[in-house]
C-alpha cells in the first residue's frame, strides 16, 4: 500500500505544484500589467 | 488586479474536476485487484495515462512545430511551448511512477531495459527544448531552433512506443492491441480509458492557463513598447 500512496501522492503534488506555479507566475504579470497601464495613463495625460 | 471572464475555462476545469473524482473511484473501489500484484498494479491507471498525455503533448509539440515553420506565426510557437512543458511534467511523472511500481515488483527501481532507457531519453529531448527555449533570447531564432528541436525529437515517441514490441524487455508487453496474450479484465480497461480521457481533459485545462499566462506577458510587452514610444 505504501507504494501505491507514494505514487498517487507524487502525481498530485506535481500537478498542484504546476498549477501553483502558474497561478503565482499570472499574478505577478497581471499586477505588472496594471502597473504598466497605470504609469501609461499618467505618461499620456503629460 | 486583472479579473477576465473565462467561462470555457471554469467549465473545463470543473469537467475536469468531476472527471477525475470519477477516475479516483474507479481506480480505488472499481477496478478489481489484480491477482498477481495486488493493490500495487493500482498505479497502472495513472501510470499509463500519463505516458499517454505526455506522448500526447509531444505529438502536438511536433505539429505546432511543424505550423510554425510552415506558416509562421507566433501563435504556433507559443502553443508549441506550452505543450512541451506540460509534457515534460508528465513524462516526469512517468519516469517517477514507473520505479515506483518497479520496486516492488521487479525487485529494482530502474534497469536500462529499453522502454525505460527510450523514455528517459524523450525526457532528456524535450528538457533540452526548454532549455533552448530559456537560455536563447532572440525570439525568432529560439522559435526556430526549438521548432527544429520539437520535430526530430518526436522521432523518440514511436520508438518509446513499439520498443516492447521490438525487442526483449523487463517492462510488460502492451495490454491493448497487443497480441492474443494481451488483454485487460473489462472492468479494469473501462478504468484504463476513464482514466486516459481525465488526462486528456487535464492536458487541455493546463494547456489553457498556460496560454493565459503567455497571454499576459505578451500584454505586458505591448504596454512596454508603447510606454517606450510615449516617453
Amino acid at each position: 500500500m505504501k507504494w501505491l500512496f507514494a505514487a498517487y501522492a507524487v502525481i498530485w503534488l506535481a500537478v498542484f505544484l504546476y498549477l501553483f506555479d502558474l497561478a503565482k507566475k499570472q499574478k505577478a504579470i497581471a499586477r505588472e500589467v496594471e502597473g504598466l497601464k497605470a504609469k501609461l495613463g499618467n505618461a499620456d495625460k503629460k | 488586479m486583472i479579473e477576465r471572464k473565462d467561462t470555457i475555462g471554469t467549465v473545463l476545469t470543473a469537467i475536469t474536476a468531476v472527471a477525475m473524482i470519477v477516475s479516483l473511484y474507479m481506480v480505488f473501489l472499481f477496478a478489481p485487484r489484480e491477482a498477481t500484484m495486488g493493490d500495487v498494479q493500482r498505479i497502472f491507471y495513472f501510470h499509463v495515462p500519463s505516458a499517454w498525455l505526455a506522448f500526447f503533448a509531444f505529438f502536438l509539440v511536433f505539429v505546432f512545430s511543424f505550423l510554425y515553420l510552415l506558416r509562421g506565426g507566433r501563435r504556433w510557437d507559443t502553443l508549441a511551448a506550452a505543450s512541451a512543458e506540460i509534457g515534460v511534467l508528465f513524462c516526469t511523472l512517468v519516469l517517477v511512477t514507473g520505479p515506483i511500481w518497479a520496486k516492488p515488483v521487479w525487485g529494482v527501481w530502474w534497469t536500462w531495459d529499453a522502454r525505460l532507457t527510450l523514455t528517459l531519453v524523450l525526457w532528456l529531448i524535450y528538457v533540452a527544448y526548454l532549455m533552448l527555449r530559456h537560455y536563447m533570447a532572440d525570439p525568432e531564432r529560439r522559435a526556430t531552433f526549438a521548432a527544429v528541436l520539437g520535430i526530430i525529437g518526436f522521432i523518440d515517441v514511436p520508438l518509446v512506443y513499439f520498443s516492447i514490441r521490438w525487442w526483449r524487455t523487463q517492462h510488460p508487453q502492451p495490454v491493448m492491441a497487443g497480441g492474443d496474450d494481451s488483454g485487460l479484465e473489462p472492468a479494469m480497461l473501462a478504468t484504463l480509458l476513464v482514466c486516459i480521457g481525465t488526462f486528456t481533459l487535464l492536458y487541455l485545462t493546463l494547456l489553457r492557463y498556460r496560454l493565459k499566462l503567455q497571454a499576459l506577458r505578451d500584454e505586458v510587452d505591448t504596454l512596454q513598447d508603447r510606454l517606450e514610444q510615449a516617453g
